[in-house]
């Protein structure tokens, strides 16, 4: 066998799978993608076509319509505002429960957790169907809203930003809290008790302690959040009411024509690799910034 | 926790918290539970809270062949998309912790680049190439968009698992004359198995999960379940919907007890 050394065939040092001939198993697939993404970025680059797919000439007019044109800069920026929105509020709701389950639960704690982890394999579709259920004229926040005294009058929340918010947040909960759960599983308690008895306030430890420490936690939950919620496609699809779109559904709605147009792959490609780029960036930036200060030490 | 409740602050705090975990688990578990309650309703559309009890639904739901044959077919595809992606990411991932040569580095990297491209790119991307070679709309155009992106989850939670595993038993195999294959099946592979079942379980959850990549490519003889759903929730309002939706969230659950058995749950959060 090729993965064995020249030197004698009984000699373990190396074991298997330890010869390049191995990474040949992963060539079809990423042959695939990176026609593709290749593929996807040349397509961008050309004029759309009624007749055809798109036309031989080379052009920037794709890039510069979704830079320029209303319709796709609302709909590009909307997606990015509101991503991360969703990524601040999942953290902000995922914590108190993720730090609950660790610490205060007791022997609740495995049934907390088999919950959240039930609610993270339930079909994104359906999760999102609830909240169509949820959010409708006269469905139960509705009702709520206006038992609170909050609104007046039946609301309909699908077709408003705060729906499709609701929705970003909801769908990457359970994946936030599970994260935060690791996160805070890491945290030595000795350091926690060592600042308490030197006289550090309940407050002042978890500030300076538990929260730094499960700083790496927080980020790769926010990084997963965001690069799911700046591309979301479902959940405007679902919850958007028709009228708000993100770029992740027009770059469909673009793609397969609206009415009797029909589509314009060209444009769906310029949007796709903007998307790409915008949610490469972050996850890369991210990454960076934390990963170079004082957050390593807790990784 | 022995000196938390020692200043007002700090009490008021651990209340706020704990207000704060008992909203959040209510938001959290509510929209589940109506999805299930909603699918025994006696009404003819989806309401909450329902008008009636009755199970009459769920009688409707069992004729309706579209969603059983999404159902069949989108099983028969989460399987070999799990047992192809499995196969080469197991490859893959060995090669990537073990290999002993140059570019191996960008191997990794490469192997794991499908993950940071999110899914409506990819459903793009797969839509002109599936054209150009005539498949689109036919299964392979989805099962092999499924494996581009099942494949590095796999490969992700495989190098965890056999980076953890000692080599040493498969060298001594080797010593007493194993072939380096034998040596790997009969004494690692073994070792391994319960992170490839959660690998396999993960791949079959992410297929039933998709529905985006499916909206490019699927076209109308390809539809998965979670594509049927998607495209009936849009359009219409009837409680066969939930009825779908509750069977899924039993099946769901239960596999989620297969893999609490398998890893336990402190290590699922680390492993997508």
């Amino acid at each position: 066998m090729s993965a064995v050394p020249a030197r004698g065939s009984r000699r373990p040092d190396l074991p298997f799978a330890a010869s390049p001939a191995f990474a040949l198993a992963s060539l079809p697939v990423l042959a695939f993608f990176a026609v593709f993404i290749g593929w996807l970025a040349v397509i961008s680059l050309f004029k759309p076509s009624v007749f055809a797919v798109y036309t031989a000439d080379f052009t920037l007019e794709n890039y510069i319509k979704v830079f320029t044109s209303r319709i796709y800069y609302t709909a590009l920026l909307r997606s990015i505002w509101l991503s991360a929105l969703s990524t601040v509020f999942t953290v902000l709701i995922a914590y108190p429960i993720a730090y609950h389950i660790c610490r205060w639960a007791g022997r609740l704690k495995g049934a907390y957790i088999a919950i959240v982890a039930s609610v993270f394999l339930v079909t994104f579709v359906i999760k999102i169907y609830a909240w169509q259920i949820l959010l409708e004229r006269a469905g139960l926040v509705d009702r709520l809203l206006q038992l609170l005294g909050l609104t007046q009058g039946p609301t309909r929340l699908i077709g408003t930003e705060t729906g499709i918010l609701i929705g970003l947040v909801y769908a990457s909960l359970p994946y936030m809290i599970l994260s935060l759960i690791t996160a805070v599983e890491k945290v030595p308690r000795d350091v926690e008790h060592a600042a308490a008895v030197s006289g550090a306030p309940p407050l002042t430890v978890f500030r300076t302690v538990t929260l730094p420490l499960t700083m790496p936690g927080i980020v790769t939950g926010a990084l997963f959040t965001f690069a799911l919620n700046v591309a979301a496609f479902i959940v405007p699809a679902l919850l958007g009411g028709g009228t708000i779109t993100m770029a992740g559904l027009l770059i469909q709605r673009v793609s397969v024509g609206v009415g009797t147009a029909g589509g314009n792959w060209p444009l769906a490609a310029a949007l796709s690799v903007v998307l790409l780029v915008i949610s490469a960036l972050f996850s890369l930036g991210l990454v960076r910034v934390f990963s170079s200060r004082r957050w390593r030490l807790a990784a | 926790m022995m000196v938390l409740s020692r200043s007002p602050a700090a009490r008021a705090a651990r209340i706020l918290a704990r207000c704060a975990f008992y909203v959040g688990m209510i938001f959290l578990i509510l929209p589940i539970v109506v999805v299930v309650i909603s699918s025994f309703t006696a009404g003819d559309v989806v309401s909450f809270p329902p008008q009636g009890w009755s199970t009459r639904w769920y009688g409707i739901a069992a004729g309706r062949q579209d969603f059983l044959s999404s159902l069949w077919l989108t099983l028969v595809l989460a399987v070999v998309v799990t047992f192809i992606s499995l196969v080469l990411g197991l490859i893959t991932a060995l090669t990537i912790v073990r290999g002993r040569y140059r570019g191996r580095g960008a191997l990794s990297v490469a192997a794991l680049a499908p993950l940071f491209v999110p899914n409506v790119v990819i459903g793009f991307a797969a839509l002109p190439v599936m054209a150009a070679i005539g498949l689109l709309g036919s299964i392979w155009a989805v099962l092999i968009a499924y494996v581009i992106i099942v494949f590095p989850m796999i490969v992700r939670a495989l190098i965890g698992t056999i980076e953890s595993l000692n080599s040493s038993t498969e060298e001594a195999a080797r010593v007493f004359g194993a072939t380096p294959l034998r040596a790997f099946l009969t004494v690692t592979l073994p070792l391994a198995a319960r992170g490839i079942f959660a690998g396999a379980i993960f791949s079959f959850v992410a297929v039933l999960d998709e529905a985006v990549i499916i909206a490019f490519i699927g076209g109308t003889n390809t539809v998965t379940f979670p594509m049927r759903l998607f495209s009936y929730i849009a359009e219409t309002y009837d409680p066969v919907a939930s009825v779908f939706a509750t069977l899924m969230i039993v099946a769901t659950t239960a596999l989620m007890l297969v893999l609490d058995r398998l890893i336990g749950f402190e290590r699922l959060g680390s492993n997508r």
